[in-house]
């Protein structure tokens, strides 16, 4: 018996308490720097109501900072997830969250609200605006997504009609930027940069409530999710109901993708690479393991990409899609080439 | 260190109020103007060089890869309002202007208005969906654009185009001698040494007065977009000229080349202490009372120019009035000190509600 | 253990079309096949083995007639009731990228694993059993992407076999594999039928391996099954001709093997050999000849040798015996005529006996009639014989022969 448990991988008996404790230190180590270096004291002082919460400190603390990491935290582990969910129903390493025109969706729609006259009607754009206007964008191309999804029989095919419908969003968003005024590009443009800026407790809570809600139930999917790994084929002949299982796991993914999208707008990069992060170091495939380690990960990488956001050229912030792309695409490549690890 | 800064600023006001009268060759910001014997040499936002020759004169040898102009320049087309409002003030617009990039619902301008809608002056697409056949078909002498991207296509028909966008004239001053780039083109570089003295004046006034100020209040600049923050950098020329006004401008960390986007915690702490706030933000933009800001932006809801003070923000004729830059400077003055200069006229700007 | 449990029928195939949508792939497919066995599907590429597997697996439908799993039709059974009783190894590419052996393999277990695919410590122990089985133990720790296409391939089916089908359906299971894993892979698959009661469907390529390891064969040509049924009966020169379309192909199903027919036309050849043969002595000569691009004829050959067998399927000309009969004179006389054609004769050293002694006059009629005559024989043999070595060029052994007459007679001669 030692002998078949020697076999199989234990590497995240070690690796997760470890990445699990990086996790809260970078969360941690997020709440002492901004604006005003908050010291370890005072932190106590604001959480135990020591010092007033009209102060300034406990302001930028309670609603500004706590909020921000949180969202960097669990949104880069929900993009990952996303990423990784799309990485395996389409057997391709190149995927990620926003391959189905999730991102371009919701990019149309905040468009419409944020550049389209129609939005002079509202007095001024309120938050959930652009949150609700998001949210729909995405969840409407993944309705179409998944309404064509169970007519395909190739996934590569339902592939190319996700980019395709990116594209066509992609497009209709141009026109708009093309019509509307300069004044209000600014906004969006800021927009389409993403960003864990901003966050507000509801939102933290909408965040957290659903999201964790659709990871369980992806979770519960491991199972079918290690079979699709073989291909759909294989899964098929294993007992997986192929067409079903394609739709659930596109429905979540994008669900998932869209949750985050929503609230901070289309953050790029996460998504496609702490899947590979993650396999690479608990070397394995089997998603049991790969979907925490997703969200730890992404987390991790998240949380760091977003102190580096807000602190490198204090106090301007720097568009958050760039930092995950600069110091990701360079972890992966040194991953690629220590590892031997063909994607 | 602020008093540092304040005698940097000094040596160098004095510095260019006596270069404007003397040198021949002048910057304001990545502009350059280098008169000659005959010609002027220009160099655009972007340091393409142009070579300015009146229409008698004939073209001096060894210009290099230089371009030529002929002056005066009589059909101009312009992205910026900025540089049409020089046009107005050389009391040439009626004459040049034949073609602009900003549609009819947003100029204030009555002339243009009118010559729009006659067709004197051509409305060319909008600066992201430029109609060159259009373009062309106008036959202006040269362009003046801020989208370099164009540039190409331009050199293709043979129209000379120059960057002139004026965020490219950072800081007060270059941005009170940017009138001297404009207008060797018409010849009128008497007119515009009269304006440049005329706001370096202005300016010289505001600066003697405001020192007399008992109080200084404290400013921020930026837009608040959602969930994100635009700001004017301590180096724009408004943030200039608050610090020249007797105000402190909060945002004095902040350096870049035009407006730019800061961490919400910062804003935060420099609105809490801040007495007034400008925003580009308008109406235009869906802004119409402070509660719709604190609305977009709950951050807002929280800072005292929202709470106590005032946030003030820039009526459409500010854009077009550039030529009148000493009047708008002694407006945010006075909004700023209005024991010293008065109440502000609110020509310029506006109190939103 | 053969077939000990029950004899009963594991599939029944009725009048079954496969094929896409409304392209007819394979129709009226009529066919059973009982539990324990191993069945081949045999044809040439594109014919449709594969549609045909995939129909049987359920990954295409069917366009008419049923097909019944242990006499229920296969469409009632779930996705996951089916993955307990049919198992597939496709020739699809896989990512088996960061698996090792035992994970890839044990992911067989799928259908008999709880909702969270944990492995209990039986599951793991069948996984290693069934690695065993396999020779395959010791590919358990290694990553499977450093392995070779045979051993992967040895994991694919132990991952099959996890699944404790009770049909195993394998699509070209021995493609792209050198011949040691050809060989341990069709002994594996041959074991597990034998040892574990599995049916097992294979779309093959090798006609000599299906003939040996099959119970069953079906030919699979032109939209149709042409012949469903023991190797012994379905596998006729004839029939494997047909199948390729290859008039260069000889089966032979007595030796099961094929032939290829390098046979010289009259027009184009190196030159003609009367070669006198018996007893399994000229095979390997025969082959290289024909190969060579001579034109070969032999004789007297009894019926039931070897000798006959293989020259018969490289369809040379031969002067043949019946078994276990004497030669006669009218042989003898075919066999001078065929000498008097060829360019030389080899006496290949056969074994001559009573009922073949009769050869041995052909080599001293060659002599006489001036043909070059190579023998193999032991020249204090030719003399016990009362041959004398004077025409008789003698030869050590076969591949000597032919260094000897590729050296002189290698260019091709055109006959008009």
């Amino acid at each position: 018996m030692n002998k078949i448990l020697a076999i199989e991988n234990k590497r995240y008996i070690y690796l997760f308490p470890l990445f699990v404790i990086l996790f809260l230190l970078s969360g941690i180590g997020n709440l002492f720097v901004g604006a005003i270096d908050i010291s370890v004291p005072d932190f106590f002082k604001i959480i135990t109501g020591t010092i007033s919460d009209q102060a300034p400190e406990s302001y930028i603390l309670l609603k500004i900072r706590i909020p921000r990491i949180i969202a960097s935290l669990i949104g880069g582990g929900f993009l990952a997830v996303s990423g990784l969910l799309m990485q395996v129903c389409f057997r391709n390493p190149i995927v990620g969250p926003y391959i189905l025109g999730i991102s371009s969706g919701a990019t149309l729609t905040v468009g419409i609200v944020m550049l389209s006259s129609f939005s002079l009607g509202f007095a001024g754009i309120s938050p959930y605006m652009t949150v609700f206007a998001s949210f729909a964008g995405a969840l409407g191309v993944m309705i179409i997504i998944v309404t064509v999804a169970s007519r395909m029989k190739s996934v590569i095919s339902l592939l190319l009609i996700g980019i395709m419908m990116g594209y066509i969003a992609g497009a209709i968003t141009n026109i708009l930027i093309a019509f509307a005024n300069k004044e209000k590009i600014k906004g969006f443009i800021l927009w389409g940069n993403g960003s864990f800026s901003g966050f507000s407790w509801n939102e933290i809570q909408i965040l957290l409530i659903i999201g964790f809600i659709i990871l369980f139930i992806i979770y519960l999917l491991s199972k079918p999710l290690n079979a699709f790994l073989l291909g759909e084929d294989y899964a098929q002949s294993m007992g997986v109901n192929i067409r079903f299982f394609r739709l659930l796991v596109i429905t979540l993914a994008c669900a998932m993708a869209s949750l985050v999208t929503a609230f901070a707008g289309p953050i790029g990069f996460v998504g496609m690479a702490v899947p590979h992060m993650s396999r690479i170091l608990f070397k394995t495939q089997d998603n049991r393991i790969l979907i925490p380690a997703c969200i730890v990960l992404g987390g991790i990488i998240g949380s760091i990409c977003d102190l580096i956001a807000r602190t490198a050229f204090a106090p301007a912030e720097l568009p958050l899609s760039s930092i995950t792309a600069i110091f990701g695409a360079p972890i992966i490549i040194s991953l690629l080439i220590r590892r031997r690890y063909k994607l | 260190m602020k008093r540092g800064t304040c005698i940097v600023f000094v040596f160098l006001f004095i510095l260019s109020v006596t270069s404007c009268k003397k040198n021949s060759f002048e910057s304001m910001g990545t502009f350059t103007v280098n008169r000659h014997e005959g010609y002027t040499e220009v160099g655009d936002g972007i340091g393409r060089r142009f070579i300015l020759v009146p229409r008698e004169k004939e073209i001096p040898a060894n210009i290099g890869n230089a371009i030529v102009i002929r002056t005066p320049v009589n059909r101009v087309i312009a992205y910026s309002t900025c540089d049409i409002s020089f046009l107005i003030g050389f009391g040439i617009l009626e004459e040049v202007l034949v073609g602009v990039t900003v549609d009819k619902s947003r100029w204030s301008n009555e002339f243009i208005k009118e010559s729009l809608d006659s067709g004197k002056i051509v409305f060319i697409g909008d600066s992201s969906m430029i109609n060159y056949e259009l373009m062309k078909k106008v036959q202006p002498d040269v362009v003046f654009t801020w989208d370099s991207g164009i540039i190409p296509v331009l050199d293709e028909l043979k129209i000379p185009t120059l960057i002139t966008n004026p965020e490219l004239a950072m800081g007060l001053e270059a941005q009170i001698k940017y009138v001297k780039f404009i207008a060797p083109f018409f010849h009128k570089a008497k007119e515009a040494e009269l304006f440049c003295d005329k706001f370096m004046k202005t300016a010289e006034e505001i600066k003697a007065k405001a020192d007399t100020a008992k109080e200084r209040p404290r400013v921020i600049w930026g837009d608040v977009y959602n969930k994100r923050v635009l700001v004017e950098p301590r180096n724009a020329w408004v943030s200039e000229l608050v610090r020249l006004s007797g105000g402190i401008y909060e945002l004095d960390d902040v350096e870049g080349a035009s407006c730019l986007e800061i961490t919400l915690e910062r804003f935060f702490l420099a609105g809490k202490k801040a007495d007034i706030m400008f925003t580009y933000r308008s109406p235009r933009t869906g802004i119409n009372t402070k509660r719709q800001l604190s609305i977009e932006n709950p951050v807002m809801g929280q800072i005292r120019p929202m709470t106590e003070g005032d946030i003030y923000f820039p009526k459409d004729i500010y854009y077009e009035s550039y030529h009148k830059l000493d009047d708008i400077m002694m407006e945010i003055a006075s909004i700023l000190q209005p024991e010293i200069f008065g109440e502000p006229e609110y020509k310029y700007f506006l109190k939103l509600k | 253990m053969i077939n000990s449990e029950t004899n009963s029928n594991v599939i029944d195939i009725n009048h079954l079309t496969v094929g896409y949508g409304i392209r007819e792939v394979l129709s009226d497919i009529q066919a059973n096949v009982t539990r324990g066995q191993f069945v081949s599907i045999l044809g040439p590429n594109g014919v449709g083995k594969t549609t045909f597997l995939r129909t049987l697996s359920r990954h295409l439908k069917k366009i008419r007639g049923n097909i019944e799993l242990n006499e229920k039709n296969i469409d009632d059974f779930s996705q996951k009731e089916l993955a307990k009783e049919l198992a597939v190894v496709l020739t699809t590419g896989v990512n088996t990228e960061l698996f090792t052996g035992f994970e890839f393999a044990a992911m067989g277990r799928y259908p008999h694993t709880d909702f969270i695919g944990r492995l209990n410590e039986s599951d793991k122990q069948m996984v290693m059993d069934i690695l065993n089985l396999v020779h395959a133990e010791n590919l358990a720790h290694r990553p499977m992407n450093e392995m070779s296409d045979g051993e992967r391939q040895k994991l694919f089916i132990a991952r099959a076999l996890c699944q404790e089908p009770e049909i195993i359906l394998l699509d070209e299971p021995t493609a792209h594999l050198d011949l040691k894993h050809k060989m341990e892979i069709m002994h594996i698959l041959r074991n597990s039928c034998r040892e574990k009661n599995i049916t097992i469907i294979a779309s093959m390529h090798d006609i000599d391996l299906a003939a040996r390891v099959s119970d069953q064969v079906a030919l699979v040509k032109d939209g149709k099954i042409i012949a469903w049924g023991l190797p012994e009966e379905v596998l006729t020169g004839e029939n494997v001709r047909e199948l390729y379309e290859m008039d260069r192909i000889g089966y032979d199903r007595t030796l099961a093997t094929i032939e290829i027919k390098y046979q010289a036309d009259e027009l184009y050849h190196t030159g003609k050999v009367f070669c006198i043969a018996g007893s399994g002595s000229a095979s390997i000569l025969f082959r290289s000849l024909v190969k060579a691009g001579y034109i070969v004829s032999t004789g007297v050959l009894h019926d039931n040798e070897i000798d006959y067998h293989v020259a018969s399927s490289l369809d040379l000309k031969i002067a043949c015996a019946p078994a276990y009969e004497k030669i006669t004179f009218n042989m003898i006389n075919e066999c001078e005529d065929l000498i008097k054609e060829a360019d030389f004769v080899i006496d290949s050293g056969f074994i001559a006996r009573d009922l073949n002694i009769a050869n041995i006059e052909l080599i001293n009629f060659a002599v006489n009639s001036g043909k070059k005559v190579y023998s193999l024989r032991n020249p204090d043999e030719l003399k016990n014989f009362g041959l004398e070595s004077g025409g008789i060029i003698p030869i050590s052994c076969d591949y000597e022969l032919l260094k000897a007459i590729n050296g002189k007679n290698n260019k091709v001669i055109c006959k008009v």
